[in-house]
């Protein structure tokens, strides 16, 4: 049987996972570590698939055109709304992306509860992210830290705590009253809460769900890809061909990620 | 000097006169074996400086060493800045908070074992250090996040559990076994003589142990603590889950803080080799190098000082 060497996005780690154990006609070594590495990897030729929860930079896609000769090729396998998640006893219910860039970005103001909400939890609110080598962390930044004046993005504040893992944020989340993460969808438990999440203050807020995710009403929610150097050998193409069907994307809405369709 | 030779024309004799010949060879492959180390030492730094390349020059050092603020990836807005401050104030404040757990823990009880436990209990103590050391030091971040945490969470009040104090309370336990049996060894190296000759002068067994043995193992007791330190300097995956990887300086015991050690960790896998984000991972693993290295010279000077002042 061939083997099909996969790498890549932690949040997508479940749904390799599932994909490796259904899938008959090929064995799958999967690994994570983030998105980032996946990519550095490709880059590298020591794997056959990229997982990625972010789309490719443009000197990404020309570091492996550089290296390769080839063009990647990118599939859209589904998509991830990520959540912001709180502690399940913390009493807010909702939040807005303009809070969030306070929470996160540079120069921002909000560094307490009693800023986001009156009446609810008081104190400094721990901020959870990612590593920065993981595409939920860059994706997170383009969408929240918003950008300036000259339109190139901002970064996150100093002062964030770096978590190794998806899992990790549930994790810490679930121990933790008055911390404050973001994560895929597919990671909450019964430990955690998620918030609804407007785009501006005082607007609807919307539940992260997978109709939303899919229609874009919701407003975090992001394409997940599969990458390959140039096009792939049959067997990989096979497997990419599977994971597009509605086997494949069975695989996804288990691990509770949202389908292509 | 040659060994005694038996009768000439036996196969003894022949033996033993190609185990002389045999002898410069040999010597020379344990003398190339005891160079190694040396050379080996040399060829890491070598290496290091190569990984750092040009940033060496590139980089701006006053900014490196004073401020908080590491930015690496050069995203836009800001041009990427790499400033370790807040890491090395970690990596240190971790280190001397668990030294401050594992010395006095860790000399107690190597004193215990040398001196006042039966031998059946000394076997088993033993035993149990040997398997403390032996644990991996990814079990014990496990420990730190499962165990530790929610207990400070609970007790000390704190608002997150992986924090300056998680760690140096995994560090602590980690260094304990290494300061016990070296401690251990330097107190059973002082003589019998110094013991029976206080215990003529009628001292008890408590002032046998602090005015006679402490002032005459100390060498040895000072490089268990130096190698104590180094050991906990240098940790990378217990506090790369046992700290909170926060990168600002702590103002309390409970703050969650960042280190040298896990910033290298957790950012090597995506840093392109031969970029400046890269290059500037080599410059904290030689900063690393340096600070222990450090630590392990200024222990040897004192070991040997005070050797010489006797």
């Amino acid at each position: 049987m061939p083997t099909i060497k996969m790498s890549g996005s932690n949040t997508m780690a479940p749904i390799g996972a599932a994909w490796a154990e259904a899938y008959p006609h090929a064995s799958i070594v999967t690994s994570g570590g983030g998105s980032g590495i996946g990519i550095k990897q490709l880059t590298d030729g020591t794997i056959d698939i990229c997982n990625s929860s972010r789309p490719l930079k443009p000197t990404e896609i020309e570091a492996i055109q550089a290296k390769h000769g080839k063009e990647v090729k990118e599939y859209h396998v589904g998509y991830d709304a990520l959540a912001v998640f709180v502690h399940p006893e913390n009493p807010l219910n909702e939040i807005s992306i303009e809070q969030l860039t306070q929470i996160y970005g540079e120069g921002g103001g909000i560094t307490n509860w009693d800023q986001i909400a009156p009446g609810g939890l008081t104190g400094r609110i721990e901020v959870l992210g990612r590593e920065s080598t993981s595409g939920t962390y860059e994706y997170f930044q383009e969408a929240i830290c918003g950008k300036d004046d000259q339109g190139r993005h901002k970064s996150y504040r100093q002062g964030i705590s770096a978590m190794s893992s998806s899992q990790a944020i549930i994790d810490t989340l679930a121990t933790t009253k008055s911390a404050l993460g973001y994560d895929g969808m597919a990671f909450k438990t019964d430990k955690v809460k998620w918030l609804k999440l407007s785009t501006k203050t005082g607007e609807p807020a919307v539940e992260p769900g997978i109709n939303d995710a899919r229609s874009g009403t919701y407003p975090l929610a992001r394409k997940l890809f599969i990458y390959t150097v140039g096009e792939p050998e049959p067997h990989v193409r096979q497997f990419i061909d599977w994971v597009l069907s509605p086997e494949g994307q069975k695989g996804v809405a288990d691990t509770g990620a949202v389908t292509v369709h | 000097m040659a060994s005694p030779r038996p009768s000439s024309g036996s196969w003894r004799a022949s033996l033993s006169r190609l185990g002389d010949r045999a002898e410069t060879p040999i010597q020379a492959v344990i003398y190339m074996f005891g160079w190694s180390s040396i050379i080996c030492v040399i060829a890491i730094f070598v290496f290091l400086f190569l990984g750092a390349g040009p940033m060496l020059f590139k980089l701006n050092w006053v900014e490196f060493f004073t401020s908080t603020n590491w930015h690496p990836k050069d995203d836009g807005a800001a041009p990427a800045s790499y400033g370790v401050l807040a890491m090395v104030i970690g990596n240190l404040a971790v280190a001397s908070l668990a030294m401050c757990l594992a010395i006095p823990a860790g000399l107690a009880a190597a004193v215990y074992i040398s001196e006042f436990a039966g031998s059946k209990s000394r076997e088993w103590l033993k035993i149990a250090i040997e398997t403390l050391a032996a644990i991996p030091s990814i079990v014990w971040g496990f420990i730190g996040v499962t165990i530790i945490s929610p207990l400070l969470i609970k007790y000390a009040g704190a608002s997150m559990g992986q924090n300056l104090l998680n760690g140096a309370i995994i560090l602590g336990l980690m260094s304990v076994p290494l300061v016990v049996s070296l401690a251990e060894d330097a107190l059973r190296a002082v003589p019998d003589s110094y013991r029976e000759a206080a215990l003529a002068l009628g001292a008890n067994r408590w002032e046998i142990v602090y005015r006679v043995l402490f002032p005459a193992a100390k060498n040895g007791l000072l490089a268990a603590c130096m190698l104590g330190v180094g050991r906990a300097i240098g940790e990378t995956m217990a506090v790369l889950l046992a700290t909170g990887n926060k990168n600002q300086i702590p103002t309390s015991l409970i703050d969650p803080i960042s280190t040298l050690t896990a910033t290298i960790a957790s950012e090597m896998g995506d840093a392109v080799q031969g970029q400046p984000h890269a290059q500037v991972l080599f410059i904290i693993g030689l900063l690393l190098l340096v600070i222990t290295c450090s630590i392990n010279i200024i222990a040897s000077i004192v070991i040997r000082g005070s050797k010489e002042n006797r």
